[in-house]
């Protein structure tokens, strides 16, 4: 019995060493791994189960002033491909080209390079995603990225800019509030298993980064659209070259309409060319021409030199002047100065010009607003060109009273106007109303901001009623006459300057109209500028009539109470079945359609109104000389029971 | 007296292997959050997608331009002719 159980305890003993050395082991193994190696070995796991997500920046949204969209964000994925990781090229770019509509040979060129990173196609459809990532290949993947849709297309797309593919804006509004729009980027590190999901195990707050905040703008959309529209139809009815529409609340300065010909459309801004993307009322200046005439008669009105009814020789025409003759299109003998400016007479204006004097004109052209930029929140703003008294030449004197030898943007004579409009103030003109963020703090707010008084309120009144004259029978405006509305405004033909050879080109024009309705209590005021026409030059012809569509169809929508009442409509008597065939049919029916209407003859000259009508076959009946003006009826409208077409002319 | 020491340790023990498993079932319990977490935030994110791009589609749809040539085109309509447009004051 003795000799076992010491057999045992020996046993015991062994067995307790053995045990000792193993712990020892293991636990130098723990020390060697936890506290020798561990921060070595933690980071290797890590690498293994923790991602690191980027968190893209989400644009915020631009909205006009009834809050309809014009800029959208969404994500949209971008195809790659990490070509040495491909299996079976051939297979694989077969597929992926039937997918994205592409040519297989192209993306086989793609896919089949040393480079280790490849862009298949960006920014492609969530379709054509679901569809490549059932292919489950391997070595192609695809990542998200922020994409900005404009859903109006080219509507203001000048004035909206456009944002490059990595979210910053580079022109236009998107440009100048790119840091209230571009939101935060961020990332976060999460846990992923081994099949790399995602496990939130830390929640979600680091992957919800506050998106960029909201734009409101001034636009009227509605405004907008009908001034690009006339705009478009003026300059192909005119073969213009390009043109410009900006309507403006005077009281406000707040930008309603900013049209641009040519039309951009921000959403593929890369396939269009830089004239397109110009915002031509601040980026380009012109010569004023006689819409210039205006702020001599203001400054001339203000500081007493004239009175409304003070009469002036108008030289029948012709008028020597510092070693030039002044032209006047028609010959006037004497006229009074309120029918000086309505029928924009450039000798009558040099005379007011004489009695002003350059440093007193000069020190209201600057008062104006002129050879300084608006302040408009909008990039790429010019100042024109103005040159110093000091420097004008003898006869720059009268050339300035009717608009020449300086420039201007569209955007300042549209404010240059609406401190008429407003009873003396220059204001500060702005396109965006406030920045909202997403929790809907209002980060920024544009007030209307008046830059300075430019003339009295007495001034302003009397020059508005002397305005308004140009609109009535005998002026150069009347086209831009709106039915039940006094309109004040002026008309412009001003030559272009010849950058090659100096001097002003033989035929190159800038028709332009630029006005306010109300002429007493106005609404808004509007500049219609027509670059170039070639059918007819005249912008009481080419630029009027855009104006009155545009106002007419703005104060609709604004819904402003016509001040004159319009004729009440009478109520067509319905015609028995029976009766059709007693109607007489107009002499023409040239329309391919077979429609109806009258044919357009406005802005022709006498000669071309009588060709077309003899092409058309068309009995016409004229009224004065020059160039079409109005037609009764008016075209496109059914034909009256004569058959003949009554044309007014002027000019 | 040695019976009631043992007993003592025996639950003591217990109560920390107890501890031990419970651990383990939170810790399972977060990653099964995390998965159902992430699962759900996908589901966001797609939904704010199609919202967002449902929201472009109906700005698309209502944009001033589309809309005056489906309603010229095809309801026929035009602009309103002197008189037939009458504001009250």
């Amino acid at each position: 019995m003795r000799r076992p159980i010491r057999r045992n305890q020996n046993r015991l003993g062994v067995a307790k060493i053995l045990f000792l050395v193993l712990f020892l082991l293991i636990g130098g193994r723990a020390i060697q791994l936890q506290m020798l190696q561990g921060d070595k070995l933690m980071r290797l796991g890590q690498r293994q189960h923790l991602k690191e997500w980027i968190v893209l920046p989400k644009r915020g949204a631009l909205f006009d002033r009834a809050g309809e969209p014009l800029a959208l964000s969404m994500e949209a994925q971008s195809v790659y491909v990490r070509p040495h990781r491909i299996n079976d090229p051939g297979k694989l770019s077969q597929s992926l080209a039937r997918i994205l509509n592409m040519r297989a040979s192209e993306v086989k060129e793609k896919i089949t390079t040393e480079k280790p990173f490849v862009w298949v196609r960006r920014q492609i459809s969530s379709a054509e995603a679901e569809k490549i990532q059932a292919l489950n290949a391997e070595g192609i993947g695809m990542f998200y990225e922020p994409n900005r849709h404009y859903p109006q297309g080219q509507l203001a797309g000048q004035l909206i800019g456009f944002v490059g593919r990595d979210s910053e804006g580079l022109e236009g509004l998107e440009l100048k509030y790119n840091d209230y729009i571009r939101g935060e980027t961020g990332s976060s590190v999460t846990e992923r298993d081994a099949l790399g999901r995602r496990v939130l195990v830390q929640g979600v707050e680091g992957l919800h980064m506050p998106p960029g905040s909201d734009i409101h703008l001034t636009l009227d959309t509605s405004i907008q659209h009908m001034a690009e529209k006339e705009l478009e139809a003026s300059i192909l009815k005119y073969r213009a070259k390009a043109g410009v529409a900006v309507v403006v609340e005077p009281f406000t300065g707040e930008v309603l309409a900013l049209a641009n010909y040519p039309s951009f459309d921000p959403n593929n801004y890369a396939k269009q060319t830089a004239d397109q993307r110009r915002n031509r009322a601040v980026t380009d200046s012109f010569e004023p021409g006689s819409t210039f005439k205006t702020v001599l008669a203001a400054a001339a009105l203000e500081e007493g030199v004239v009175g409304k009814d003070d009469l002036f020789y108008c030289e029948m025409g012709k008028y020597p002047y510092a070693g030039k003759i002044i032209h006047d299109t028609h010959p006037y003998g004497w006229l009074p100065f309120s029918k000086i400016l309505q029928v924009s007479s450039n000798i009558g204006f040099t005379k007011v010009a004489e009695k002003l004097k350059k440093d007193r004109f000069f020190k209201y052209i600057e008062k104006f607003g002129f050879g300084q930029v608006t302040g408009i929140d909008v990039p790429g703003e010019v100042p024109g060109l103005l040159r110093k008294p000091e420097k004008w030449s003898a006869v720059d004197l009268a050339t300035h009273g009717f608009g020449q030898g300086l420039s201007t943007t569209p955007m300042q004579l549209v404010m240059a106007y609406a401190a008429i409009a407003n009873g003396g103030f220059l204001m500060r003109p702005f396109a965006v109303r406030r920045a909202v963020s997403p929790t809907g703090e209002v980060l920024l707010e544009n007030q209307p901001h008046v830059v300075r008084r430019v003339i009295s309120e007495k001034t302003a009144t009397l020059l508005a009623s002397m305005l308004q004259d140009v609109t009535t029978e005998g002026g150069t405006g009347v086209m831009a006459n709106v039915d039940g509305f006094d309109v004040a405004g002026k008309t412009g033909t001003a030559q272009k300057a010849d950058p090659v050879h100096g001097g002003y080109a033989a035929r190159k024009r800038v028709a332009s109209f630029v006005g306010f309705v109300p002429a007493n209590r106005p609404r808004l005021v509007a500049l219609v500028l027509i670059d170039e026409p070639e059918v007819n030059v005249y912008g009481g012809v080419v630029a009027a009539p855009v104006f009155r569509n545009i106002a007419q169809g703005a104060l609709r929508h604004l819904a402003v109470a016509p001040q004159k009442a319009a004729p009440i409509p009478v109520a067509p008597v319905p015609q028995e079945s029976g009766a059709r065939q007693v109607v007489k049919r107009p002499p023409t029916r040239v329309d391919n359609d077979g429609a109806e209407s009258t044919p357009d003859f406005v802005g022709l000259s006498l000669r071309e109104a009588l060709e077309k009508a003899q092409s058309l076959r068309v009995k016409v009946r004229l009224q004065g000389n020059g160039y079409v003006i109005k037609q009764a009826p008016a075209a496109g409208n059914r034909w009256n029971e004569e058959g003949i077409l009554v044309l007014s002319l002027q000019g | 007296m040695r019976r009631r020491g043992l007993f003592g340790v025996v639950l003591l023990a217990l109560g920390l292997i107890g501890l031990v498993w419970l651990h383990v079932w939170l810790r399972l319990q977060v990653v099964q959050v995390g998965y159902v977490l992430s699962t759900t935030s996908k589901l966001q994110n797609r939904l704010e997608q199609e919202n967002r791009e449902l929201k472009i589609e109906l700005a698309t749809m209502t944009s001033p331009d589309r809309l005056e040539a489906l309603a010229r085109r095809r309801l026929g309509l035009k602009q309103p002719e002197k008189g037939q447009v009458v504001i009250l004051p």
